[in-house]
């Protein structure tokens, strides 16, 4: 009776010494929308099922980028924390030393190879296990193609202008646009530019570097404006005024047949109408072959080098867990954009034109694998001033202006 | 140039004129109507939406809802910790205040009342160099400094405000104290009164209005300031105050705007009605103080 | 013992204003002074070594566009922001101050925007630019208006606009707060003497608000100089840099993606510079003229 008694109060000491040990490990996510934001809960809920004694705690904040790189430079790192491996800006977090080192830990073979490649920091070691991809796409709605008649998808420029002439001519209007924000604006450039002229984010770090000169290569930059200026022909009115959630909602509700922007926005267009009939394909170039698919990685997840070994075991185990293909399927499901782990399936057939033209690796990265954000952000600035004016002279002097600008 | 004269300005005629107060009368109201209307408008659509679901709100926007459903705000406060950032909220606001109506206003006697003195008169231009600083220059190195002295939470944020209120404060109250005759003062001295006794008995009721007047300025600042709870309450939602609750709609909700209409109008909701029960005392409050600034 | 108790209240004084000394010197002035001392380094905020290099971030900036761009805009809308100010400030106060019935009820209205954060004011317009406006166009028989937010000659407007709806009941009420402190007797010889209501006010009222007009300038131009929370809530500095304040910017460039910290100072730096300047030179003139009552 004693004995039972002595090993009664042992558990108890020790349940409430581990409860006592357990202390919240804060994971910074930086999506706000509600589908990441579903998807992480869900999988977390899980992974306390299975570590009742580990409690992590997801922090979700306003403005979460700057808050993060406020954090980061006062010496206030969150111990687990989503970024973009991919971007100029999170390497510069990796050179100064804030980001633990992944290598080593076996579930990274769980990853796409291709993700693994993309994702490398300059030294060739991963420093964040990715979780999603992201692309650029035209996103349409099927039923109004099949009611103007439009078969198949458009793979070049010309036949994109054909169906939109149709859908015009059908009296649909083809495309909404929502430009009220830089950022919107910058990512259809990013994803035309790059679809016109493959060369165009190596040629920027040219004249970042100070080697050449927008205007020395003006007709390729002038090609990129006309088609953007082009495809606003086709917009629905007051686009400079549209922010990127009403021009989702006009497509959602069937005001235009097409709509150019990425695949994070594919649970809110559903959120809107869950009854429509998405799909997607590519932006065109001129030849199929040649124009690349804008697509990077979307989440990922790393671990603050500034952590406790005991929140960095925490953090290694919780990446372990969502790596789990039953997991990580879980996660893109309610999330809604394709994972990067092996031993999933993106269900939706609709999307079979992106997914088909990411297998064939003819793709490309964000400028922001290149060159800053200053830069980029610069860039933005100037097209969204051709939208507004239309002068494309002023805009082949801006992009010059603005890059030197940036290199402030 | 503009030096006071009535007289030196002669009508032509001594009787006022009955057209130009009716043209003036109505310039008045029709400048008041049409500020009525603007500031109403939207608070007014705000209102009505926030009862209606989307597919409703996005049918008929101007119309008055189908019926008062409040289905938005159930979901709300059942989902969010409202109840937590109210309470965040109150605690910083009501803290902060509390030192500050006691602490600025004494601080401000001491200089006034001495200010012929180098130390005090240091002091005071010390402090006012606050005016002049953008707000922006101190942001991250005031950030680095709670963050190291582990203060990255509700009483670091209220030490803060003490401090970021002494400029205005100390500038209101030095020119309103130099302003009050100083003789009851001497005799309370001579009587025997300390320096604490003489501002508590004395001092205290003669700046009444103003310490009112620094009250609404400064809750009104503490409760909807954003840029300061965004930097130092970020570790974890349970610390949040209502603006980072209200801003979080701006993406979280961007969609269903109905939902995010409510979320405004519920954390209004505590300001709101504090102001319908004081508005009176608000107004004349912040009055009386300005006259004298 | 009269020396003593002198000393003693010495003593006490003293000891009241410690504190304030210490949490202003602390938390305040500290942070100034690295602020300033960040502006001669090259750190970018994120880094953990940084060199001294003395002027040359000024040298830079002020080779800068885009600095320069978002100088020009600041200057533009904080002197709309100072006029608009004082001139609605004024009439609405003038109106206020006579309205008979509903006094009370006016005032609580036309105070009212001032109880709400800045955020929710800010995210109330867009969504009336966004929702409202588009379907406000078949009552003006337009098809469609389209929102002065994504209007590069009209942004910044809207924004201002935005800003003085919230920002102009403060200044009303110190300007009501002013006229009432105007001696009665004054109106009355005006009257006698047959002045209209024109010449009341231009002889009588306004001269005596000039100390509350230059209050109120003051306090205006450094909060448009500094504003910042209804861009970047509104327009986030564009549509094309228009409404891209210097408030904005300094946010940007300080803890953007790339952060650029130490240039993000510089710019601090600068801005203060140009507000110690114009608060110096708006003293100086309304020291010179108006009724000085203080």
């Amino acid at each position: 009776m004693k004995k039972v008694l002595a090993m009664v109060l042992a558990l108890c000491m020790v349940l409430t010494a581990s409860m006592a040990m357990a202390e919240k490990v804060e994971f910074f996510q930086q999506k706000m929308e509600e589908g990441p934001q579903r998807a992480y809960a869900e999988v977390l809920a899980r992974f306390h099922a299975e570590n009742p004694d580990i409690e992590i705690e997801i922090n979700t904040i306003p403005d979460a980028g700057t808050v993060l790189m406020q954090r980061i430079s006062t010496g206030d790192i969150p111990p687990i924390f989503s970024d973009y491996p991919t971007q100029t800006q999170f390497k510069g977090k990796v050179n100064n030393g804030y980001i633990e080192c992944l290598e080593g830990n076996e579930f990274l073979s769980r990853v796409n190879p291709g993700m693994i490649e993309l994702g490398k920091h300059y030294d060739g070691q991963t420093y964040a296990l990715p979780l999603s991809q992201n692309y650029m796409a035209i996103f349409y709605n099927i039923d109004i193609f099949e009611q103007v008649g439009i078969e198949g998808t458009p793979k070049t420029w010309e036949e994109l202008i054909a169906v939109c002439d149709k859908l015009v001519a059908a009296g649909v209007v083809p495309f909404s646009f929502g430009d009220k924000d830089a950022g919107r604006v910058g990512h259809c450039f990013q994803a035309l530019s790059q679809a016109t002229y493959p060369g165009v984010v190596d040629y920027v770090v040219s004249v970042v570097n100070g080697e050449a000169t927008v205007a020395d290569n003006a007709d390729a930059f002038r090609k990129i404006g006309e088609r953007m200026l082009k495809l606003h022909e086709y917009a629905l009115p007051d686009y400079m005024g549209t922010a990127d959630t009403v021009m989702w909602e006009n497509f959602a509700t069937g005001k235009a047949a097409m709509c150019i922007t990425g695949s994070y926005a594919r649970g809110t267009i559903l959120i809107s109408n869950p009854d429509l009939n998405l799909g997607a394909f590519p932006i065109p170039g001129d030849v199929y072959d040649e124009s690349p698919l804008l697509t990077g990685i979307d989440a990922a997840l790393c671990i603050s080098a500034e952590a406790t070994e005991e929140q960095k075991a925490v953090g290694l185990k919780f990446l372990e867990f969502i790596s789990r293909p039953e997991n990580a399927q879980l996660w893109s499901d309610i999330d809604g954009a394709p994972s990067c782990l092996l031993g999933t399936t993106y269900s939706d057939p609709r999307v079979a034109p992106v997914i088909e033209k990411a297998a064939t690796g003819v793709v490309c990265d964000w400028f922001g694998s290149k060159v800053t954000t200053q830069v980029t952000t610069e860039l933005y600035q100037v097209v969204q001033g051709l939208l507004l004016d239309g002068d494309l002279d002023a805009y082949i002097e801006g992009l010059d202006e603005a890059i030197e600008a940036a290199a402030l | 140039m503009t030096s006071v004269n009535p007289k030196m300005k002669v009508g032509t005629s001594m009787v006022h004129n009955r057209g130009e107060t009716f043209v003036w009368h109505s310039l008045r109201n029709i400048t008041l109507a049409a500020g009525l209307l603007l500031i109403l408008f939207p608070m007014w659509l705000v209102l009505i939406n926030c009862f209606k679901s989307l597919e409703e709100a996005s049918q008929s926007f101007f119309a008055l809802p189908q019926s008062v459903n409040l289905d938005n705000v159930r979901e709300l406060l059942q989902s969010q910790n409202y109840f937590r950032y109210v309470g965040n909220s109150l605690l910083v606001t009501c803290v902060s205040m509390a030192v500050v109506a006691v602490f600025i206003p004494l601080v401000s006697y001491a200089i006034a009342r001495n200010m012929h003195r180098g130390y005090y008169r240091f002091l005071y231009v010390y402090i006012m160099l606050g005016l002049f600083i953008p707000s922006q220059i101190i942001l991250l190195p005031i950030v680095k400094q709670m963050s190291s002295l582990k203060m990255l939470n509700s009483w670091g944020l209220i030490l803060l405000y003490i401090t970021f209120s002494l400029t205005r404060g100390v500038f209101l109250f030095v020119n309103y104290i130099r302003a009050l005759p100083i003789e009851i003062e001497e005799a309370a001295q001579i009587d025997g009164c300390t320096v604490v006794q003489t501002y508590f008995r004395i001092v205290l009721h003669l700046i009444k209005p103003m310490i009112s007047t620094l009250v609404i300025m400064d809750v009104l600042w503490y409760w909807n300031d954003f840029q300061l709870p965004l930097f130092l309450l970020n570790r974890s939602r349970d610390m949040w105050t209502l603006p980072l609750f209200q801003y979080n709609f701006k993406t979280e909700y961007s969609f269903d705007y109905p939902m995010a209409f409510t979320a405004y109008i519920i954390s209004l909701l505590p300001v709101l009605v504090v102001y319908c029960c004081c508005q009176k005392y608000i107004i004349s409050g912040l009055t009386a103080g300005a006259v004298k600034s | 013992m009269h020396k003593k108790v002198l000393n003693r209240d010495r003593a006490s004084f003293f000891v009241i204003t410690l504190p304030a000394l210490l949490l202003y010197s602390f938390f305040y002035i500290y942070s100034v002074v690295l602020g300033f001392y960040y502006s001669m380094t090259d750190w970018d905020g994120l880094s953990r070594k940084f060199n001294f290099v003395w002027l040359e971030n000024y040298g830079k900036i002020l080779k800068n566009k885009a600095f320069f761009n978002s100088v020009t805009v600041t200057f533009r809308y904080a002197i709309l922001m100072v006029v608009f100010t004082i001139v609605i400030g004024v009439l609405l106060a003038v109106a206020l101050n006579s309205v008979k019935r509903f006094k009370t009820f006016f005032k609580s209205v036309f105070f009212f925007p001032a109880m709400i954060s800045s955020v929710a004011v800010a995210l109330i317009w867009d969504q009336v630019f966004i929702r409202a406006l588009p379907n406000l166009a078949p009552l003006f028989g337009v098809a469609n208006i389209a929102s002065p937010l994504g209007n590069k000659q009209l942004a910044l407007y809207a924004v201002l606009f935005v800003n003085l709806w919230q920002s102009l009941a403060m200044p009303t009420v110190i300007f009501i707060a002013g006229m009432q402190s105007i001696p009665d007797e004054l109106y009355e010889s005006a009257v006698i003497d047959g002045a209209s209501m024109f010449d009341q006010f231009r002889f009588v009222t306004l001269p005596y608000l000039v100390p509350t007009i230059t209050v109120n300038a003051i306090l205006t131009l450094k909060g448009g100089i500094t504003s910042f929370d209804y861009a970047k809530a509104l327009t986030g500095g564009g549509p094309a840099r228009s409404t891209m304040l210097i408030g904005i910017k300094i946010y940007i460039d300080a803890f953007g993606d790339t952060p650029k910290f130490s240039i993000a100072n510089t710019e601090s730096v600068l801005l203060f510079l140009v507000i110690a300047l114009l608060s110096i030179v708006q003293l100086t003139i309304s020291s010179r003229s108006g009724v000085n009552k203080a």
